[in-house]
């Protein structure tokens, strides 16, 4: 059995094709960077299983998550993955511990609820959020819905944590402990795919994967496309501090 | 200027009926035996056939905004044409469909024509549309988002549909019902036409106005039975509005 994430995508979103390749190895952290509209969402999406793929594989630790040449393709329930999205998407008729506690429901089968609800309560302390337990999402701000948001997502310890953006709400104050948060509930062996604007969650993974048009223009440690010359962005990005 | 006179258009109707009232006698027409008859009818009917609509009307929204399936386009006009037939051709419909002489009729050995029943069924009739066009627009405008995220935190699709979906859509069902229930109180001409008007079961608080005017004696009854559904009407639709419909 092959551990680790071997992602072969193929896949359409309307206009949009997004053909890439992403390999990680168990526990690596992968940042996706790339300009807007460069696949970056959709890469997140197809792995979730949200868009199907049209040719290619996902296997994660061996186990075969989409294949459509052989036909097999999970829902994204059936998959051990975790989404964060860009946008925090809490559900709003839920207080923000129903919200953290969401996942457990599913995911911590056998689990009494009481546990499950120390769980999130223990995500959520985590989170710097424990004093806002009880309030709906309309009531937080937008930074303080995207670290619900991550608690959610980490507090169920998937195999495959998805993170989109993660911090782009969040105030320098608060990224420190947020990155801290994922780490400190990330399980043995997780792989954590990072889309990412940010020079320091690039420079920190494992490997950087840069999107243009759907396409891996450039894969590396951010040490070595930092170096590279031919991509100008990437280079501005993750190239040796002024 | 046009939006003024659109607006007296509404507002004189009503300024006139309530110009007209019998103010002096009108919690005598109100406890009138007729009128609470009528009213215990009315309650009945438009209270059933309002469940009737939630019960049929909610999973035909979900089925419309959330399905692909053949004969979409057919489904949704078969459901809505009660929206633009005129009620009497309802209940003309609604006769030939479940009166004494149709093979429902005869299966049954009773025909739902003269009965609370029917009245129920009348009013659900035309009043199911409503909440169906009122979900099914508050579905299609919820972000699909929420749905693929709890997917992606493990929940399954009935999973979804209760936790999610339906919690979502709960200020258009209230809408929808709070619709349909207006429809329902002041439905007339499918009741009249398919459950006729028999004072204590089917004749509701509509048909006892109808009747009341009618006769010089009763006009004033007829007067204060529109104001009372008036200010009932007003008060639950201004009341439900702003508790559970939120303000865009």
């Amino acid at each position: 059995m092959t551990s680790g994430l071997a992602a072969d995508l193929t896949a359409d979103v309307g206009v949009f094709s997004l053909a890439a390749t992403v390999k990680a190895g168990v526990g690596d952290t992968i940042a996706v960077v790339g300009p807007n509209g460069s696949g970056k969402t959709t890469m997140l999406n197809v792995l979730a299983g949200i868009v199907p793929l049209t040719a290619g594989e996902i296997v994660l630790n061996g186990a075969v998550w989409d294949r459509p040449a052989d036909g097999i393709r999970l829902t994204p329930e059936q998959r051990d993955l975790a989404l964060v999205p860009q946008n925090a998407l809490l559900f709003p008729h839920l207080s923000v511990i129903d919200n953290v506690a969401f996942g457990l429901r599913y995911r911590s089968r056998g689990r009494s609820r009481r546990a499950q609800r120390n769980q999130a309560h223990e995500a959520l302390e985590a989170a710097g959020l424990e004093q806002l337990a009880d309030r709906k999402p309309h009531q937080l701000s937008g930074g303080q819905r995207q670290r619900v948001a991550i608690a959610r997502a980490v507090v169920t310890r998937p195999s495959l944590l998805l993170l989109d953006e993660p911090l782009s709400n969040v105030d320098a104050a608060n990224r420190h402990q947020l990155r801290h948060t994922i780490d400190r509930l990330r399980p043995p062996g997780q792989i954590q795919i990072v889309v990412t604007h940010g020079r320091l969650h690039a420079m920190t993974a494992d490997q950087v994967v840069a999107l243009e048009h759907g396409r891996v223009v450039a894969t590396g440690t951010a040490e070595e496309l930092g170096r590279q010359e031919k991509i100008g962005w990437l280079r501005d990005m993750l190239g040796p501090a002024d | 200027m046009a939006a003024g006179v659109g607006v007296l258009l509404f507002a004189i109707p009503v300024i006139a009926l309530l110009a007209d009232a019998p103010w002096s006698t009108l919690f005598t027409q109100f406890t009138a035996p007729e009128t609470l008859t009528a009213g215990r009818v009315s309650v009945i009917v438009s209270l059933a056939a309002t469940a009737l609509a939630v019960l049929l009307g909610v999973p035909m929204a979900f089925a419309l905004a959330n399905m692909d399936f053949w004969g979409k386009p057919i489904v949704r006009t078969i459901i809505t044409v009660p929206l633009v037939l005129p009620p009497v051709v309802t209940g003309v419909a609604l006769t030939s469909a479940f009166g004494r002489r149709t093979l429902f009729g005869e299966l049954t050995g009773i025909g739902l024509t003269s009965t609370m029943a029917g009245a129920v069924l009348a009013a659900a009739v035309v009043a199911t549309p409503f909440l169906v066009l009122t979900v099914e627009g508050t579905l299609r405008s919820t972000d699909p988002g929420y749905e693929q995220l709890a997917a992606t935190l493990g929940a399954g699709p009935l999973a979804r549909w209760w936790r999610i979906s339906l919690p979502l859509a709960r200020p258009g069902v209230l809408a929808g019902a709070i619709l349909a229930w207006a429809r329902a109180l002041g439905e007339f001409g499918a009741t009249i036409t398919f459950a006729g008007n028999t004072e204590g079961s089917t004749q509701t608080l509509p048909l006892e106005i109808a009747l009341a005017l009618e006769n010089p004696d009763t006009q004033d009854r007829a007067v204060a039975v529109s104001i009372l559904m008036l200010i009932v009407s007003l008060t639950v639709l201004i009341t439900l509005r702003d508790r559970w419909i939120p303000r865009r």
